[in-house]
């Protein structure tokens, strides 16, 4: 009967575990924008998804703070932290750490796309907030709306720096004010 | 007495034989009861069948899933894989009460699927980055209850099947993590336990990707071709290891690890190839795999089984190790690196270990063996001729020698085996 029992529960529990994870930063966490750049490959397991490139998946050194170690080499599965500020609305990343610090500032857990270093001049990160997965039909039709507009992922991010993506929007690209100020 | 022979094929023969007053129905009886009625599942056709049958249920599952109902919401969409797990159970379960242990293994072995199913919807439904290796360890790590309690074979392939995507995953990332030694322990567990050539041969490739994980995380650098050599050793040490496995699988495994060997001799022929090996020649992790495996079948000599064969492939890698060992300790002048020392040995190793070969087949009469070494002989004479194509008088040179090589196996064949 016990043997049944685990039998049973093991599966059930893996799913409970995994279902918890993955909600986890959406109950905890606060909704925000990202502009994206999507295209659409295909999982094995999964079907069609929406490859998404954030504007921090390549982000210049140049305009935000690097606290890294001078001397190491961070390597995929390395966890960072990138920090934001909130400038109306729009996410802008602030500063790159492997250190969790205490601030009140918006951070995101990341890890580099391939290796970098405190003196690289790009730092090419992944989230883990890459992958739509959507129909067919529906993937292509994010591409399209790329070509006419931007489109935004609605991601939720906790206080921890653990981050869910929720859906993409599609809101028309800005029309260029005479007097805006250059970004 | 549990013979692999087809129990129903013997009971009509034996009827035959009573028909036609060959033996008495008594003398049948007695016949019949040497042999065991009941067959193992694993040996029964309907059972890959019906486990084929699953597999294909299981990718349909997959590929409803990467429709992706969008539309709907969690819980419907979460529907669409849970059912099929929990009527898998249920099956499992009744079956089980029902003491049908085939039907049992089959509604586990489906749990196990739908498990993996359900664990890929929930990733689509949270957009979890494709690159989800943690997806596939779970699903090994749901299955191994049903090895640990119910034995079950077909789910240790699966579970196998499944680490081994999960290691490449993480060998492809350079990851490793360490809770892949649950699923590693236990499929290690298994096998030992059933001792069965299906469940050695995914071990061996499962611990020779798991070991590369674990070079690649912690950088210890480029194994070249002796990781390979070593792994070999390797696999010989371990099969030998496996002592519940029939003298017949034993000896064809350890072929086949002669086979691989041979192949990297002649890839070491090869200048890039030789190059390649002798760059990471001092590899201290084939190393030290290398002289483990070499003292495990020291220390169990007394016990070997194909001894010679076994002893063949050790005296193959120790001396294919020492040339290149030998070629690292004299370095040509820059821009002059022919590695001929390497790739003279090679050859050398690679004829002596035919020549050994043959030998051994005269020796015991193995016709199989004496044509598979010729062969291997020609094999290495058609690629040299490839490889030095240009050169006619060494090629002609070869040709004929081997020509003459050939007549001579042949007397010697006559002379020990067809009078």
């Amino acid at each position: 009967m016990k043997t049944r029992l685990i039998l049973i529960i093991t599966p059930w529990l893996i799913l409970t575990g995994m279902i918890v994870g993955a909600y986890l930063p959406i109950y905890r966490g606060d909704k925000y924008l990202l502009p994206v750049k999507p295209r659409d490959p295909r999982d094995f397991f999964r079907g069609n998804y929406v490859d998404l490139q954030y504007e921090f998946s390549t982000l210049p050194a140049t305009g935000i703070k690097v606290k890294l170690h001078p001397e190491r080499e961070y390597r995929f599965g390395d966890r960072l932290f990138l920090e934001f500020e909130n400038r109306g609305g729009k996410l802008r990343a602030t500063t790159i750490s492997d250190t969790d610090s205490d601030t009140k500032a918006i951070r995101l857990k990341v890890q580099p796309r391939y290796t970098l270093t405190a003196a690289s001049t790009n730092f090419e990160l992944a989230t883990g907030l890459e992958s739509f997965f959507a129909p067919k039909e529906a993937a292509e039709d994010w591409e399209n709306a790329l070509r006419n507009g931007l489109v935004f992922a609605e991601v939720a991010i906790d206080a921890g720096g653990n981050a869910r993506l929720l859906r993409l929007v599609k809101i028309p690209a800005p029309k260029p004010a005479a007097d805006a100020e250059p970004e | 007495m549990a013979l692999a022979m087809n129990f129903n094929k013997l009971k009509q023969e034996v009827a035959a034989w009573v028909d036609e007053n060959i033996i008495s129905a008594q003398q049948a009886e007695r016949i019949l009861a040497r042999y065991s009625a009941e067959v193992p599942a694993y040996k029964r056709m309907s059972f890959w069948l019906q486990c084929l049958a699953a597999t294909l249920a299981g990718f349909a599952l997959l590929l409803v899933i990467s429709k992706n109902w969008q539309h709907l919401n969690w819980f419907a969409q979460s529907s669409i894989t849970l059912a099929p797990l929990i009527l898998a159970q249920l099956w499992a379960l009744w079956q089980e009460r029902k003491k049908n242990h085939l039907g049992a293994e089959l509604g586990w072995f489906f749990a196990s699927i739908a498990l993996g199913a359900n664990i890929m919807i929930q990733a689509q439904i949270f957009h979890i980055s494709a690159y989800y290796p943690n997806g596939v360890l779970f699903w090994v790590i749901g299955i191994l209850p049903v090895l640990i309690f119910r034995g079950s074979h077909i789910n240790y392939l699966l579970a196998a099947v499944l680490f081994f995507m999960y290691l490449i995953m993480q060998l492809d990332h350079h990851q490793f993590s360490v809770l892949s030694f649950l699923p590693l322990a236990t499929l290690s567990w298994f096998a030992w336990s059933v001792q069965r050539v299906t469940t050695l041969v995914p071990l061996i490739v499962i611990v020779y990707v798991f070991l590369l994980t674990i070079l690649a995380r912690w950088q210890m650098g480029f194994t070249g071709i002796n990781w390979e050599l070593a792994m070999v050793l390797f696999s010989v040490a371990l099969t030998q290891q496996f002592t519940r496995l029939t003298g017949d699988w034993v000896r064809l495994l350890l072929y086949l690890i002669l086979g691989f060997t041979a192949f990297i001799n002649m890839l070491l022929t090869f200048r890039l190839l030789a190059h390649d090996a002798v760059k990471y020649s001092t590899s201290v992790a084939a190393l030290f795999m290398a002289a483990a495996a070499i003292a495990s079948i020291a220390l169990y000599r007394k016990a070997l089984r194909e001894p010679h064969l076994t002893w063949l492939i050790v005296l193959n890698i120790v001396a294919t190790l020492a040339s290149l060992l030998l070629q690292r300790a004299l370095p040509a002048e820059p821009g002059l690196e022919g590695y001929y020392i390497v790739r003279i040995s090679a050859n050398l190793i690679y004829l002596g270990t035919v020549a050994a070969l043959l030998f051994r087949a005269i020796a015991i009469r193995e016709k199989p063996v004496f044509m598979a070494a010729v062969m291997a002989f020609l094999l290495w004479t058609l690629i040299r001729y490839f490889d030095l194509f240009s050169n006619y008088l060494i090629t002609a040179l070869i040709f004929a020698l081997s020509a003459v090589a050939l007549v001579l196996l042949n007397k010697l064949w006559e002379k020990k085996y067809e009078n």
